[in-house]
């Protein structure tokens, strides 16, 4: 068997060929240096990119759910603050020093005044596009 | 998987398609914070805070027209996506370094590096390209880093890729393995 491409390398080393093409290039492996090779270097670089996933990027407190228990009141009353009532509302209630409850009250406070205009703006329908 | 666990709550769609915002509320405490890290690595910090205020709103209002056809982790990605490369086409003229600063790339990395499995050379070397990786990413095409960033960080399959990029899984494994060897390039060559 000739060598495999490298982007067929590639999908084997993420396990994402049909059984058929797996098996070939098992085989292939076995009496292929160079594969073996490529195939090694691919492993490294996708245990760095899992170290990546791991350890990167610490979530703020606003987005972690654990800070409150009630705190999916504030991500819904927040999309609403944004909408009825501009991104300087949103950012001053972020920045201040107030307690998580305080701006959940100030928050549901906008909530449930401006949840019938949301509502009366969510007919919109959503286009999606591709990523070609 | 992890996508796959979440998946399948079934009832969660139910409630969704019938427009539930006790639902809604729910997805926004289990996705706002995995929507915020997958901005900031499509589309950078910078305006993360408006891009995923944008993708909830989004989720909002389609919420209604769900039909869980996909699923809806798929859905959720598909929207946050979405709403990133919006934001990159407007950016387009601006180069990487605006969308993510050296500052960012090098200050919010936890530098432990998980002890499992790794030889102690090998633990030191990755802890050393952590901050050369991130930048790599970061310089991209965007096409490409959307899909590196759902594969290799997000651990979405092809499939998921696929479907949430919408386009087909040979295009997700082409990039994909154009993308690595873009980045394998700039860490050999210390970016
Ligand atoms: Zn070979």
């Amino acid at each position: 068997m000739r060598c495999p491409s490298h982007e067929n390398l590639s999908a084997y080393v993420d396990r994402e060929l049909t059984l058929s093409e797996m098996q070939k290039i098992e085989t292939h492996l076995q009496d292929c240096l160079t594969c073996r090779i490529e195939v090694a270097r691919l492993e490294k670089l996708i245990r760095k990119f899992n170290v990546l996933a791991e350890t990167d990027l610490p979530i703020p407190n606003m987005y972690n759910p654990t800070i409150s228990r009630k705190n999916y009141r504030w991500a819904a009353a927040a999309v609403v603050v944004l909408l009825v009532a501009g991104s300087a509302v949103f950012f001053g209630l972020r920045y201040n020093q107030s307690s998580v409850a305080e701006m959940e009250e100030e928050l549901q406070y906008f909530y449930n005044n401006h949840k019938d205009y949301v509502r009366s703006q969510s007919t919109a329908p959503i286009t999606l596009v591709s990523w070609e | 998987m992890a996508l796959e666990e979440r998946l399948k709550d079934h009832s969660l769609v139910q409630k969704l398609k019938a427009g539930d915002e006790d639902a809604y509320a729910q997805l926004c405490t289990e996705y706002s914070g995995k929507m915020y890290r997958l901005v900031c690595r499509l589309a950078g910090p910078e305006d993360a805070d408006d891009l995923v205020q944008e993708a909830l709103m989004q989720l909002y209002k389609s919420m209604g027209s769900f039909k869980g056809a996909c699923s809806i982790g798929t859905w959720i990605y598909r929207i946050t996506t979405n709403v990133c490369q919006d934001y990159l086409r407007k950016k387009s003229r601006r180069s990487w370094r605006h969308l993510f600063s050296l500052d960012w790339l090098s200050s919010e990395t936890n530098k432990e590096v998980p002890s499992l499995d790794f030889e102690p050379s090998e633990r030191a070397e990755i802890r050393d390209d952590l901050d050369k990786l991130r930048m790599a990413i970061a310089k991209l095409p965007p096409e490409q880093r959307a899909v590196l960033v759902l594969h290799d960080l997000e651990q979405l399959t092809y499939q998921e890729v696929a479907d949430v990029l919408g386009i087909v899984v040979g295009t997700v494994k082409s990039r994909l393995f154009y993308a690595r060897r873009k980045v394998r390039s700039m860490l050999e060559g210390g970016v």
